[in-house]
C-alpha cells in the first residue's frame, strides 16, 4: 500500500484546494464567499489526510476528516448566524464595511464605493411568543377556577 | 481504546459541560418577568445562574480531585503532571472569569452567557488532558467556537458585532492552519498519538531523513501560524487590539486566558512531547526564538502610543506572549535535561502569574463605572485614587505584577524567563550560535520589560495623579470585586512565596524533560510486546565531537509488559 505516486497526488491537490482557499478568504469581500474559502482551506486538509491516511493504511487520519466535518458543520451554524446579525447591521455582505474598530488617527481603507451604512433604524422583526408567561386573567377564568 | 474509563478520566471537562447544559436550560425556562425591562432600572442579577456556575466550577474540581494522577494515558487522554497543573489553573482562572461575567453587559442572556464560558473553559482543560491529535483539534476547537457566542452576546452594539466578525473569520482561518499542520504532523509520522508520532519518527528520521523531516517542518510552521493565532504571536496578532476594543471587559479578559493557556499547552505538547527527537535538528526553537524576539517587540512597542485601555491591554498580552515563547524557545534549544526542564517550568509559571494579573486588571476595569459607563480610555480613570482608592491600589498591584516589579508575582515569571535563558547560553553543552541567540533573546526579554513598564506606569499615574473630573462609582454586583481580590491577593502571594508553585510547575515538566524517558520502544507489530532495538540520534547525550565520529548510537530498550 506503500505508494508514494498515489500519495504525491492526493498531496497536491489537497494542497492546490488548501491554496485555493487561502487566496480566495484574503481576497474576497463577500462575507459568506470568505466563509465558503475557509471550508475550502478545510476540504484541502481532509483530502491530504484521507491520502496519508490511505498511505499507511490507517484509519487514523479518516477518522480525524469525519471530525473536521462535524466541527465545520458547528461553525457554519455560528457563522451563517453571526452574518445574518452582521447583514441586517449593515444591509449589505461586504466585509469592508466593518472598520470601525482601528487604531487611532489610522486613516480607513480606502473603498471603491462609499460604506451604504442605514440612517433608519434597524427593523422590528417578528418574535416568537414570550414563554412562561401566565396567561392574562379574564372574569370568565377567575370564575370557573374553583370549580376545576 | 475508548472505554468507560476514559469518559471517568474526562469528569472534569463532562461536569463543566453539564453545568452548560443546565445553565442554558435555565435560560429558557426562566420566568419572563425576571428579566429587565428597561437599562437603566434596578436589574435583577440573576443569582441563580451565577450560582449554579460556580458550583459546576466546584464540582469539576472534585472530580479534577477525584481522579488524581494516575500518570497513564487511557485511549486518547493523558493524565500527567503536565496536564493536571494546567487543568487546575484553566479551572481558576474560569471559575474567576465566571465571577468577573456576573455584571456582563447584557443580562438579558446570563445563563447562555455563562454557560457558554463553561464551556470554553471545558475545552481549555481537554486541551490538557489530550494524547491525541483528533482530542487537541476538537479541544482547541471546544475553546473556539463558545468564544464566537460569547463574543457576540457579550456585547450587542456595532462595535461587538464588528469584533466578533473579525474574531470569527481569522480563527476560521488559523484553525484550517492547525489542521494542515495535524495532517502533516500524521503524514511524516503515520500516527496521531502523541507518544506514537515520537516513537514513529524516531525510526523514520534515522531511515530516511530527507523526506520525512521536511513534512515535520512544514508541520510545524502550519501549526505555528495557527496556534500563534490564538496566543497572539506577532504576525498573527493584528485582530487582538480591535476585538479587545471592540468588546466588554468580560470577554477581553476571557480572550487573553483561554486561548492562550489552550495554545500553549498545545504547542508544548506537540512540539517538546511528540517532536523531541526530530528537534534535535534545531529547527523548531530557531522559529520560535524570532517569533519570541518579534512578539514581544512588537507588542510592547505598539501598546506605548495606546490610550484605550482594552487596546492597550491587548498589545500588553501580545507582549506577554513574546516572553512565554521566550521560555519555549528556551525548551525547545536546550541541550540539557536540566535547561529544558528549566525553560519549561518557566512557561507553566509566567501563564499562571499572567493569567492572574490580566484577569485581575479586567475585573478592576469591570467593576468601576464612570456617569454610569464602563470605563474606557486613559482619562477615564482621572481621579480614580480618589474616588475609589482600594480599586486604585489594587489596579497598581496588577499593573506592576504585568510589568515585573520585584515583589510580586510577575516579577519571578519575568525572571524564570530570563535566568533560563542565560543559564542554557553559558551551557557548555550549547553551541556557540545557539549560545549567542540565547543571550541575544535574554538582553531582548530585560529590554522589553524595561520599555512596556513604561505603559504599564502610565495607567498608575493615570489613576493616581491626573485631577479627577468625574466621580468614579461602584458598578453593582461584587463578583469582579471579588475576583479582582482574589487574583489581587494570588499576585502578592506568589509574589512573596514563588517556590511552591514554582516547584508544583518544575515536577510537573520534569516528566517531558528527560531526553531518555519517553523513548520506550514497543514492537507490537505482531500483537504482543516485546524486545525492541531502536536507533536514535544521540546528539545531546554526547559531546559535539563525539557525535561527529558517531552520530547514531544503539540502544536497547526492553519494551515492559503492556496492562
Amino acid at each position: 500500500m506503500n505508494d508514494y505516486a498515489f500519495l504525491h497526488q492526493y498531496l497536491a491537490v489537497g494542497a492546490v484546494l488548501f491554496s485555493i482557499g487561502l487566496v480566495g478568504f484574503f481576497t474576497r469581500r463577500n462575507m459568506i464567499l470568505m466563509f465558503l474559502c475557509t471550508e475550502m482551506m478545510l476540504q484541502g486538509v481532509s483530502l491530504s489526510l484521507v491520502g496519508w491516511s490511505r498511505f499507511y493504511d490507517d484509519f487514523g487520519g479518516q477518522m480525524l476528516v469525519i471530525f473536521i466535518l462535524v466541527v465545520a458543520a458547528c461553525e457554519a451554524a455560528i457563522g451563517l448566524a453571526l452574518i445574518v446579525v452582521l447583514y441586517r447591521q449593515t444591509g449589505s455582505l461586504d466585509i469592508a464595511l466593518w472598520q470601525r474598530l482601528r487604531e487611532a488617527n489610522q486613516p480607513p481603507w480606502q473603498e471603491d464605493r462609499p460604506a451604504p451604512i442605514p440612517e433608519e433604524p434597524a427593523p422590528v422583526w417578528p418574535r416568537l411568543a414570550p414563554a412562561g408567561v401566565r396567561p392574562a386573567e379574564t372574569d370568565e377564568t377567575t370564575e370557573f377556577r374553583d370549580m376545576v | 481504546m475508548l472505554t468507560t474509563e476514559t469518559l471517568w478520566y474526562l469528569g472534569p471537562e463532562a461536569t463543566l459541560v453539564l453545568t452548560a447544559v443546565v445553565l442554558y436550560l435555565r435560560g429558557v425556562f426562566r420566568r419572563w418577568e425576571d428579566q429587565p425591562i428597561a437599562a437603566g432600572k434596578s436589574l435583577s442579577q440573576d443569582t441563580l445562574s451565577l450560582q449554579i456556575a460556580l458550583v459546576g466550577v466546584v464540582l469539576a474540581g472534585w472530580a479534577l480531585v477525584r481522579i488524581g494522577l494516575p500518570q497513564e494515558s487511557v485511549g486518547p487522554v493523558i493524565l500527567d503532571p503536565l496536564g493536571l497543573y494546567i487543568r487546575w489553573l484553566s479551572l481558576a482562572a474560569i471559575g474567576l472569569l465566571v465571577l468577573l461575567a456576573s455584571t456582563d453587559a447584557s443580562r438579558t442572556n446570563r445563563p447562555e452567557y455563562l454557560g457558554t464560558v463553561l464551556l470554553a473553559g471545558a475545552g481549555v482543560m481537554a486541551v490538557a488532558a489530550a494524547d491525541n491529535l483528533v482530542l487537541l483539534f476538537v479541544a482547541l476547537e471546544l475553546v473556539s467556537i463558545p468564544t464566537y457566542i460569547v463574543l457576540c452576546l457579550g456585547r450587542r452594539d456595532a462595535d461587538g458585532y464588528e469584533a466578533s466578525a473579525k474574531y470569527f473569520f481569522l480563527s476560521l482561518a488559523a484553525s484550517a492552519m492547525t489542521l494542515y499542520g495535524i495532517s502533516f504532523l500524521y503524514g511524516a509520522s503515520g500516527s496521531l498519538e502523541l507518544t506514537a508520532i515520537r516513537q514513529n519518527l524516531v525510526g523514520k528520521l534515522s531511515v530516511s531523513e530527507g523526506y520525512f523531516s521536511d513534512f515535520t517542518q512544514l508541520g510545524v510552521i502550519f501549526l505555528l501560524a495557527g496556534l500563534g493565532f490564538k496566543i497572539t504571536a506577532a504576525p498573527f496578532h493584528f485582530y487582538a487590539p480591535d476585538v479587545y476594543q471592540g468588546t466588554s471587559y468580560p470577554n477581553a479578559a476571557l480572550l487573553s486566558a483561554a486561548p492562550k493557556i489552550a495554545g500553549f499547552t498545545a504547542l508544548v505538547r506537540i512540539l517538546i512531547e511528540s517532536l523531541w527527537p526530530w528537534e534535535q535538528h534545531g529547527f523548531g526553537w530557531r522559529v520560535v526564538l524570532a517569533l519570541a524576539i518579534l512578539t514581544m517587540t512588537v507588542g510592547n512597542t505598539a501598546a506605548l502610543w495606546q490610550t484605550h485601555l482594552r487596546r492597550l491591554l491587548a498589545y500588553s498580552s501580545v507582549g506577554q506572549a513574546g516572553y512565554i515563547l521566550a521560555a519555549l524557545a528556551v525548551a525547545l534549544g536546550a541541550e540539557t535535561a536540566e535547561s529544558r526542564s528549566d525553560g519549561l517550568a518557566a512557561v507553566l509559571l509566567y501563564l499562571a502569574v499572567y493569567a492572574a494579573a490580566t484577569i485581575g486588571a479586567f475585573s478592576v476595569f469591570e467593576g468601576i463605572r464612570r456617569s454610569g459607563r464602563p470605563v474606557e480610555t486613559m482619562e477615564d480613570l482621572a481621579g480614580l485614587s480618589r474616588h475609589r482608592p482600594w480599586s486604585a491600589a489594587w489596579l497598581a498591584i496588577f499593573m506592576f505584577s504585568l510589568a515585573g516589579v520585584p515583589p510580586l508575582a510577575g516579577f519571578w515569571g519575568k525572571w524564570a524567563v530570563v535566568l533560563g535563558a542565560i543559564q542554557s547560553s553559558l551551557s557548555p553543552r550549547t553551541g556557540t550560535q545557539q549560545s549567542l541567540w540565547f543571550m541575544i533573546l535574554a538582553a531582548a526579554v530585560m529590554l522589553n520589560a524595561a520599555a512596556a513598564a513604561a505603559y504599564y506606569l502610565r495607567v498608575v499615574a493615570a489613576a493616581y495623579f491626573r485631577p479627577p473630573a468625574q466621580t468614579h462609582t461602584a458598578a453593582g454586583p461584587a463578583g469582579p470585586w471579588i475576583a479582582a481580590v482574589l487574583c489581587g491577593l494570588l499576585c502578592v502571594g506568589i509574589g512573596l512565596m514563588p517556590w511552591p508553585l514554582w516547584n508544583t510547575a518544575a515536577s510537573a515538566v520534569e516528566p517531558l524533560a528527560q531526553p531518555g524517558q519517553p523513548l520506550i520502544f514497543w514492537d507490537s507489530s505482531d500483537g504482543n510486546p516485546e524486545l525492541g532495538v531502536q536507533t536514535i540520534p544521540a546528539v545531546s547525550l554526547l559531546s559535539p565531537e563525539d557525535a561527529a565520529d558517531s552520530s547514531l548510537v544503539h540502544f536497547v530498550f526492553f519494551a515492559p509488559e503492556r496492562d
